[in-house]
Order: C-alpha cells, then structure tokens, then sequence
C-alpha cells in the first residue's frame, strides 16, 4: 500500500510498505477514505519530536471502513464506516474508567521510554514517535487500530466523512479545551492561535457558555475566519500590544480563561526570540513558547490557563511567578477524543456545528509531502488539509 | 528477611550500582542527542541502543548500568569494562523492586502468583520453577552467557491475598530471597503490588558478572515484566508492533525490538 513517510526533518515520501495486519486479538484494520494533516504533525515534519525513525509511517487523523477484525473484537464488522480517535486506548485501566483515556495506562509499547522522559507513560498514539508507542499512523491506504473495541466509532447516517475526519482530534481537542476551563456567567475566553485547534476552542467556547471570545494570531485569512465564522473578536499579534488589548477589553480585568492552541513553535517574542530559537536549535530547549508565556501574563487573577498547543520536553523563562501571585489555575495535555466522540457527534449531526467549515484543501494521498509544505508555510490560504486515499 | 512488606526498601542495589565506575571518571562520553533535550536516562539507553542490541550488552556482562550512561561501545569494552571488572573484588548483593497498580480485585492477582508455575510467565529472567513440595521449590535462572544458575527456595511467608514470601536453602549457587505484597486500593477494584527479590551472588569476579547481569535484569526487565503481567490482566493483550508496516526494511525494522528482546 502507499503510506506517507517520516525520513527527517523536512523530508517525508510516499512509500510502498507492506499492508498492516492484524497482530492482537483487539485489532482491527481500517482502509481509509480520508486523513488529515495536523498542526502536531508540523512538529514532527519540523524535527521537533524526539525518537521518531526514517521510515515511519505518518498520521493520526483518519476515517474510513472496516476491513478486518480481530477474534475479540465484537462491536464491529467488514463494512463499518468508522471515524477513529487519534490516543489509542484500552478502555479497562484506572485512567480508561475516568474517561482520561489519552492517559491510557496499556495502550504505549514503550513505556519505559516514556516513564524517563515523564515519570509516568501517557497512551500511545498513532504515527507520533516511539516515544508514544511507535504506532505505524493512518496517512496510507490501511491502518491498523489497536483497542478496536473502544476505539473507533461507526459514523452516523447524515455525518459525512470529512465531518467525522475532524472529529478524530480537532474538534474534540478544542473543545476539551473549552470544557476543562469550567465556564461561569459572564466568562471571557482569550484564544491564542487561530488555526484548526484554536477556531474549535472559540467555537466550543460558545456552545459551553462563554460570554465573550477574544482570539489572538497574526494570519489575517484565519483571523477572519475566527470572527467570520467563529464569532470572535480578533487580534492581530504583530500589530496590536497583546497584553494591553486584552486588557482594555476586558475592563482591566484580564481573560478568565486563556487558551494556548499554539504550541511549541510559536512565532514573534521579540527580544526573547533569537534565544528560544539559538537554544530550541541546539536542544538545549525544546520549544519557543511565547504564546504560553503571553497567555500566562495575560490571564486575569484567579484564571484559568488551557494548553492543547504541544510541548515536548524543557521550556525557558516561564512567568511562574506571574502564575503563582495571580493564582492561576492549568489544564493541558493530549485529547481524550473518545470522552468528546458521542456529544461531538450529535452536535454534528443535529446541525449546531459543521466542522468541515476548516477544510481548506483537499488532495490526493500521493500529493502528502507537496501538502506538508503548503501547510508548513500556511501558503495558499492553507488552513486544513484533507487528502484522500 | 523483611517480613513487614510496606517497609522501606534498602539500597542495597543502589550500592552495588555505585561500583561501577562514575561516568564523570570517563572524560569520552557520548551523550546522545535526545539525551539534552529531555534528560531521560532511558532515551540515553534508545540512542545507544540502536546501534548495539541489548542482548550483546547483556553478553558483555556489562548491562544496562553502563548503557543508560550512553558510553560508547567501543569505550565500554576497552575501559570501563575492564575498569568494572578489576573494580570488583568482593560481590555486594543486587536488589530488585518494582510495584504497581492493577485495576484487578486482590484474590484474582494473589491467585496467580500463588501458582509457582506461573512466575517463569511474569518474570521473563526466570527460566523455571519447580514445585518440589508443599514449601520448597526448584529455581532456574538463565544468564545470556548459557550458564545456569539454580537453587532451592522455600516459603517462608504466605498469607492470603497480602504475602508471598521466600528465601533459597543453604547451599545455593546464590542466596536468594524475595517477597510479593498485595494491597487491595480504590476500594477493591484494584491491587497494588509490590515485588522485592534480593540475589546475593558468590564472590570474585564470576559473582560481579552475575551481580551486574542481574543488575541489568533489574534495570530493564522486571519492571517491564510486571507490566506485561499488568497489561494482561486488564487490558487482555500486550500492546505491540512488532510486525506492523513501515518503509524499512525486515533487517532495519523495530530498533525498539531489538531492544525489548
Ligand atoms: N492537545 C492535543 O491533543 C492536540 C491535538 C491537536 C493539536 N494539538 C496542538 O495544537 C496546536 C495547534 O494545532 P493546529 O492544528 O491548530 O496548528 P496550526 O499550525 O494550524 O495553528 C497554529 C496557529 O498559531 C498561530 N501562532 C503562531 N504563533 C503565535 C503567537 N505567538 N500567538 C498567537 N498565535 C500564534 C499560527 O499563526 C497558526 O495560525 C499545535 O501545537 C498542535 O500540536 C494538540
Ligand atoms: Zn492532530
Ligand atoms: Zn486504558
């Protein structure tokens, strides 16, 4: 089969690789209609994340139809149109049973590994390191899903397959991020980073009861988007004084909720930026994280700050002491998809949410590293990728 | 014999670890790339290890001690090697502690390791075990240089759903005693486990070989053992991908399986 493939920074191909097979009695194999790109998979592209190997195969945002099962596998059969989460879960360890299921205490091979890097091994993951597992990803024709049984979800009737697509990881991720926070009356949502992520924090932001969203980038085509169509008030990072704006629009008060969908490779920082780079460069740092400290200057006394952006090891010259005096409370971590599948669903097919309104270019498989490309460098008014197999 | 399981461990392992020589007295380190970004000693081990496979450190008698430092194979066999082996005269004993937690109710795990037969199961450097008779029982442990090493063990503790304990008879080929504890937490859903098995090699420098493989077995095994065990119990299967498609090779494939076995 053809399958995208990781051989170092900047350089993934389209490979000829054997077909997946079932290798536990809890796997099944899907044959994918649809994967995405998404902004983790930059960091990967990027060489960012440790102990990835040439020859990797790629991705963790994919939908498609059961083709295979394994003997214990009883909820699904051949035929089956399925959209799957991208943490890879066992469904029955203490984490799996709090519904914290991106923390699945069974589901990483490489624990050990893991366990140094942390202290203790989050789930594994499909196409995203061996420090999460070594799962071979779905950017190919056919993927193997481990934990089938708990995993994949059958998409219902009047659900397309690019809806569901999204329902793998950026729906559900920014809306974590919105649920977690713990909206009251009145609450008002600073949202940095206006790409998949960040325009599903707004938009779940809202349906969670947030009174107002302020959203924070500096491409204007998904600022527009973010106010267009996620109905957030906008700020442009290069143009305005972030701290100052948010706090004039908030009546001197700050946000109560800051949300971080950036990541590790934040852009501008100014005078701290040529440092992150030097030091992210050398791996003495492993991420630029202006976008998180400007979220944590920013949050109002009491608040809370979200982080779905990605980090991977050590960050510099984090304004703890900002955090500890204001009293700030922080939720992050990987999504746990599959807690989100079934409310995210329904939102869809009730009608309150077309997640497809992201997508901006749809291509063919074999075009992937073309496609990685274009997204790296957001040309093209690229905001989502969908390629198709 | 520490008949109280909840006591705090001795570092008897510890000790032993700190004759193998400091990495500071080795001015040629190779420090792995990954190793300063995210300061895990195991991703030290991933970077070394991908280029020699475990089972030949293991071979070298050397083990993961030295792996996790990510020292160079070449440095290891030619210095630190012999340093290690003319570092040791006497052999301190080396000891072995993991627990974990087991989303299991306590008689279901306490069954299973009350069956000896089951032990070669979950502790993968046992070879076998015996049942002689109602208290005694055979132990074989194999080291990767084809040498066996057996002894005689009895139990010397044992209460349901809490203790397992043993301890080898005199005249083993090394003295040898352990114990499993189990604590019922979360209101019995799940069981907390702890093993502790403390080997105390004969002297000279055939026991130091002894002490650093089962160092290494320490280091790299049974902790993972005891997470097979739990992924067995609680999810059915162990999670792999050993056999999964990539754009490598067969002979390149899975540098991770080569280091897990
Ligand atoms: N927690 C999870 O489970 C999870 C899941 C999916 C993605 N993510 C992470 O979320 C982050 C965003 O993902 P995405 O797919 O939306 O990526 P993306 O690359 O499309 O979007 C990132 C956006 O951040 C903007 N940005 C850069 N620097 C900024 C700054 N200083 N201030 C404000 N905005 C800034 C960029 O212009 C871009 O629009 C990534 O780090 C990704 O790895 C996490
Ligand atoms: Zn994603
Ligand atoms: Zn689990």
């Amino acid at each position: 089969m053809k399958a995208i493939c990781w051989f170092g920074k900047e350089d993934i191909r389209v490979e000829d690789v054997p077909d997946p097979e079932i290798l536990n009695p809890r796997d099944a194999i899907v044959q994918v209609s649809r994967t995405a790109i998404c902004g983790s998979d930059l960091h990967l592209y990027d060489g960012y994340i440790p102990t990835m190997e040439r020859g990797d195969i790629l991705g963790h945002e994919f939908v498609g139809t059961i083709v295979e099962v394994g003997q214990e596998v009883q909820n699904l059969s051949a035929g089956d149109r399925v959209v799957v989460p991208f943490p890879i879960a066992c469904g029955r360890c203490h984490y799996c049973g709090d519904q914290s299921h991106a923390l699945c205490d069974n589901s990483n091979p490489n624990a050990w590994m893991a366990e140094q890097a942390f202290g203790y091994s989050p789930a594994g993951i499909f196409g995203y390191s061996h420090l999460y597992g070594g799962y071979a990803g779905g950017q190919a024709e056919y993927v193997r899903v481990p934990f089938a049984d708990v995993g994949p979800t059958i998409i219902p009737d009047g659900v397309t397959d690019e809806q569901a697509l999204m329902l793998a990881d950026v729906f559900p991720t920014g809306y974590q991020a919105a649920d977690v926070a713990g909206f009251e009356p009145g609450s008002v949502v600073a949202v940095w980073g206006c790409g998949p992520v960040g325009l599903f924090a707004i938009k779940s932001a809202y349906l969670l009861g947030a009174h107002r969203v302020i959203a924070i980038d500096h491409l204007p085509e998904r600022l527009d988007k973010a106010r267009s169509q996620a109905g957030a008030e906008v700020l442009n990072f290069e143009e305005d004084p972030i701290l100052d704006a948010l706090r004039e629009l908030t009546g001197g008060r700050g946000p109560d909720v800051c949300i971080e969908a950036v990541g590790m490779e934040a852009h501008g920082g100014g005078i701290t930026d040529w440092y992150d780079k030097a030091k992210q460069t050398l791996r003495l740092e492993s991420g630029r994280p202006h976008a998180l400290r400007q979220a944590i200057m920013a949050c109002g006394k009491g608040g809370t700050v979200v982080i779905p952006g990605v980090f991977g090891g050590l960050l510099d010259k984090i304004p703890m002491g900002a955090a500890f005096s204001k009293g700030l409370t922080f939720k992050m971590g990987q999504t746990h998809v599959h807690r989100y599948m079934d409310t995210l669903l329904d939102t869809v097919k009730n009608g309150d949410v077309d997640p497809a309104f992201i997508i901006s270019h749809r291509v063919p498989l074999i075009e992937g590293p073309a496609a990685y490309r274009m997204f790296q460098h957001k040309t093209d008014n690229c905001l989502k990728v969908v390629m198709t197999t | 014999m520490p008949r109280h399981p909840h006591t705090p461990m001795t570092l008897e392992g510890e000790r032993a670890l700190r004759r193998v020589p400091h990495e500071d007295e080795d001015p040629g380190l190779e420090v792995v790339r990954w190793g300063s970004i995210l300061g895990g000693s195991a991703l030290l081990a991933y970077g070394f290890l991908r280029r020699n496979r475990i089972t030949d450190l293991l071979y070298m008698g050397a083990g993961a001690a030295l792996a996790y430092r990510g020292i160079s194979r070449s440095r290891l066999v030619d210095r630190s090697f012999k340093r290690l082996a003319l570092h040791t005269g006497t052999t301190d004993s080396v000891e072995i502690a993991a627990s974990l937690t087991i989303e299991r109710p306590v008689d279901e795990i306490y069954s299973f390791w009350q069956d000896l037969d089951n032990l070669p199961i979950v502790l993968r450097h046992v070879d076998t075990v015996e049942r002689m008779d109602e208290r005694t029982s055979r132990w074989t442990v194999r080291l990767p240089t084809g040498v066996h090493l057996s002894w005689r063990a009895e139990i010397v503790d044992e209460r349901q759903n809490e203790l397992i304990a043993w301890q080898s008879v005199q005249g083993s080929d090394i003295y040898n005693e352990g114990f499993v504890s189990f604590r019922p937490v979360f209101d019995g859903e799940a069981t907390e486990l702890h093993v502790r098995i403390l080997y105390r090699p004969p002297a000279g420098k055939v026991g130091a070989r002894i002490a650093s493989f089962l160092q290494s077995v320490q280091d790299l095994y049974v902790r993972e053992d005891l997470r097979s065990f739990k992924q067995l119990m609680e999810a059915g299967e162990m999670p792999t991908t050993r056999g999964q498609p990539s754009a490598r090779s067969h002979r390149q494939n899975g540098r991770m399986d080569q280091l897990m076995h």
